[in-house]
């Protein structure tokens, strides 16, 4: 893992189609970041930058050119994600919540899984057998 | 200028090399905390916030001292830096800095009693052979209870996980 973040979002989401928008669209934000401090390093990379995301929803509408009555408040969110999926920047692909290794970020997770996804994200003791 | 070698110790962040790749840690930080807040002898947990933990305003309970409750918060927030697992319960608490109460002080212990569970844990960025880059985005819809905000939470990773 190199970048992470867990943050309350500064307004109100009236659904969670657009609460998951915001945070595809600064999932997007740093993807673009990272691919700049890459060129930097004089590092290649070529290929589209994954996004996951566990709202089936949310990935449909950033796909699909219509623009719905329901999804107009998403806009600026939606655009951004519609442009760089366009450019082929990004391909979004779904994961079930079980794989979701951001789960940590949002919530309060039970033990089981909170140390699995811990262990998953390179967090652990080096000086322990694993 | 003089070249000091390779990097080992730096603003309270331990960093280590080995085949696999490069760890760094606050094992020391982390240590100091617990002699500075007294809770050397406190018992531990396996888990930094509860679930559905529904901590709001809490304004029937009583006040804490707010300079120490925003230094631990502080140097809590620093700790994240290598122990990313506590970010929420961190940003949690922290979002209680100018009223905190009985209830976020107890938010706070339990992440204390969570690191002491676990005080060498730090971050292993492995060596890979092929660069992928992938950001798992989740969002927590309308999870606080004091005006309904959503919670935005993402990672990017450069290898595969799955």
């Amino acid at each position: 893992m190199v970048t992470w973040r867990s943050k309350k979002q500064n307004v109100v989401a009236r659904s969670s189609a657009k609460a998951e928008f915001r945070v595809m669209a600064q999932g997007v934000c740093e993807l673009l970041w990272m691919k700049i401090i890459l060129d930097d390093l004089i590092l290649k990379y070529e290929a589209p930058m994954g996004l996951a995301c566990d709202n089936k929803f949310a990935i449909n509408i950033a796909h699909n050119p219509v623009q719905h009555d329901r999804t107009k408040h998403v806009e600026i969110d939606r655009h951004f994600n519609k442009e760089k999926l366009d450019d082929g920047l990004i391909a979004i692909e779904y994961i079930p919540s079980r794989l979701q290794l951001a789960d940590m970020f949002t919530k309060g997770l039970p033990t089981k899984q909170f140390e699995d996804l811990t262990c998953k994200l390179g967090m652990i003791d080096i000086h322990l057998p694993t | 200028m003089k070249d000091l070698g390779k990097l080992k110790y730096f603003l309270g962040i331990e960093v280590a090399y080995s085949r696999q790749g490069i760890f760094i840690s606050q094992r020391k930080y982390i240590l100091d905390l617990f002699k500075e807040t007294g809770k050397l002898g406190c018992k531990t947990t396996g888990w930094p916030i509860e679930q559905n933990h529904r901590i709001g305003n809490d304004e029937e309970n009583p006040k804490v001292e707010k300079t120490q409750y925003q230094r631990l918060v502080g140097k809590l927030i620093y700790l994240s830096h290598t122990r990313s697992n506590i970010a929420y319960a961190v940003s949690v608490v922290s979002q209680f800095m100018n009223d905190p109460r009985e209830r976020h002080l107890q938010a706070v212990d339990r992440i204390i009693q969570y690191l002491k569970a676990s005080p060498k844990k730090g971050l292993l960025f492995k060596k890979g052979e092929n660069l992928s880059m992938k950001v798992y985005t989740d969002v927590d819809y309308a999870g606080s209870i004091v005006d309904r905000r959503s919670t935005t939470g993402y990672c990017m990773f450069f290898v595969e996980i799955w």
